[in-house]
């Protein structure tokens, strides 16, 4: 067998369809793109955040893998450093033995363009790909995962990762529909919310884009933190585009200063694999001086329960974030949104002494909201 | 010891056969935890083991116990 490397070009697309059904043909859901071009980060001159598609092509010219990188600039110990997240490797080896090598296979060569690489995701630590990061030497750890129930009926109606058997089904339905859930998830809430004060000074402003106030707070917050994605307003109009509706993007003023800003989505899913049919509310990305933490997160929090969602998570690995969420009366869950950092990686965030809550990392991050 | 020996004891400590039944003969197909993340766990024990770097064009060709001893071989590895 004799596999090689190659760049995703439009000719490859029937064989990359072709791959795709052999996938599905064994019960499979993992599928690669059906086009060649980026995913909303193509590679634009004076651009750091784009992103390459590449496929492992047998002699024969059939798929037998697929990986992207996304390449992004990153703030490590005070300097511009860039990184590329793993994203999406699929291998025939998954389907047929035979094909075995091939992970390994898009794993080396993902490393040999760009060693400094992580994972983010990957569904959690009993999922294929963490496992195979963890076997190659990579240091993998989760993310944790913040929520705040506010509709508890429909929670219990809709949460999927509790409806695990019937007993449980059953449970959470009378729960639900006798009011019994309501009542404790309002109690649970109000515990949570206590001693959480609202700062009158602050204003929520809801703005169509990212301008120079976000370069001047990402000038003003960045030093405050190990490790960052450059969340300049360049970056995050590429990541968070004008155009695209779903994006909320909130400024969050104190007395008339900008002191940080959230992006939030408002889903309303339908048969979510966790989630249900949940109108669902993430903070999924922010930024702002660890002091500000806690107003950022309070104010997301409240500009989401006035739109009427059922439930709002989040996802924050920064001590700063995670301690503003718990402060803003979001409990902690279980968490399958990992992080997984190559070598090369892990030794450049040990050398300039970064441990895992200094680094900054959320759902806008790796492949983004795209799952939310 | 050979080098075929010392490739059995990785393959014990990998995939959890006994290293009787290692043979050059040997294919993922055989082996029941030969799969990704078992040759990727495979690539990552020979390379610690043997003191040696495989290339993706080797990754590849490691499909049998035979290549790998070959590989080991072109690479300096020797009884």
């Amino acid at each position: 067998m004799t596999i090689r490397i190659v760049d995703y070009t439009e000719s490859m697309i029937p064989s990359v369809r072709a791959f795709n059904a052999r996938l599905a043909k064994r019960g499979l859901r993992d599928r690669f793109y059906e086009s060649c071009l980026p995913h909303g980060f193509a590679k634009t001159p004076g651009h750091s955040l784009y992103e390459e598609h590449f496929l492992a092509i047998e002699d024969d010219g059939e798929v037998r893998g697929a990986y992207g990188l996304k390449h992004q600039a990153f703030w490590i110990g005070g300097q511009v450093v860039s990184l590329a997240d793993f994203w999406l490797p699929i291998s025939e080896g998954l389907i047929d033995r035979a094909y075995a090598p091939v992970a390994a296979l898009l794993l080396r060569d993902a490393m040999q363009r760009q060693p400094l690489i992580f994972g983010l995701g990957m569904g959690g630590y009993n999922e294929s790909l963490p496992r195979l990061l963890a076997a190659a030497g990579w240091r993998v750890s989760s993310v944790p995962f913040f929520f705040r129930v506010l509709h508890p009926c429909s929670f219990l109606r809709n949460i999927e990762h509790l409806r695990t058997n019937l007993v449980r089904t059953a449970a959470l339905n009378i729960l639900a529909f006798t009011g019994i859930g309501w009542t404790l998830g309002k109690i649970a809430q109000y515990g949570c919310g206590l001693g959480v004060v609202r700062d009158p000074a602050i204003e929520v402003e809801e703005v169509a884009e990212f301008s120079s106030w976000a370069d001047d707070l990402w000038e003003t917050c960045k030093n405050e933190y190990g490790m960052s994605a450059v969340r300049d307003a360049a970056t995050l109009s590429i990541l968070y585009p004008k155009d695209n509706a779903r994006f909320l993007r909130l400024k969050i003023l104190r007395r008339g200063t900008c002191i940080g800003w959230a992006l939030v989505l408002d889903n309303p899913l339908v048969g979510h694999k966790q989630f249900g049919n949940m109108r669902l509310g993430s903070l999924v990305d922010c930024m702002a001086l660890p002091t500000d933490a806690k107003a950022v997160a309070i104010a997301a929090r409240d500009y989401l329960e006035r739109r009427g969602v059922d439930m709002i998570v989040s996802n924050q690995s920064h001590a700063a974030w995670q301690k503003a969420m718990k402060s803003a009366g979001f409990l902690r869950g279980p968490s399958n949104f990992l992080l997984a950092a190559s070598r090369p990686l892990g030794l450049l965030l040990d050398q300039a002494g970064i441990v895992a809550d200094h680094i900054h990392l959320n759902r806008g991050d790796g492949d983004g909201p795209k799952n939310l | 010891m050979a080098v075929a020996d010392r490739v059995a004891t990785v393959f014990e400590k990998v995939f959890g056969i006994d290293a009787s039944d290692f043979s050059p003969d040997i294919v993922p197909e055989d082996v029941l935890r030969w799969d990704s993340l078992g040759h990727m766990s495979l690539v990552m024990e020979l390379e610690e083991k043997f003191g040696v770097h495989f290339d993706v064009d080797e990754i590849t060709e490691m499909s049998s116990g035979r290549r790998v001893i070959e590989l080991l071989h072109a690479k300096g590895v020797h009884d």
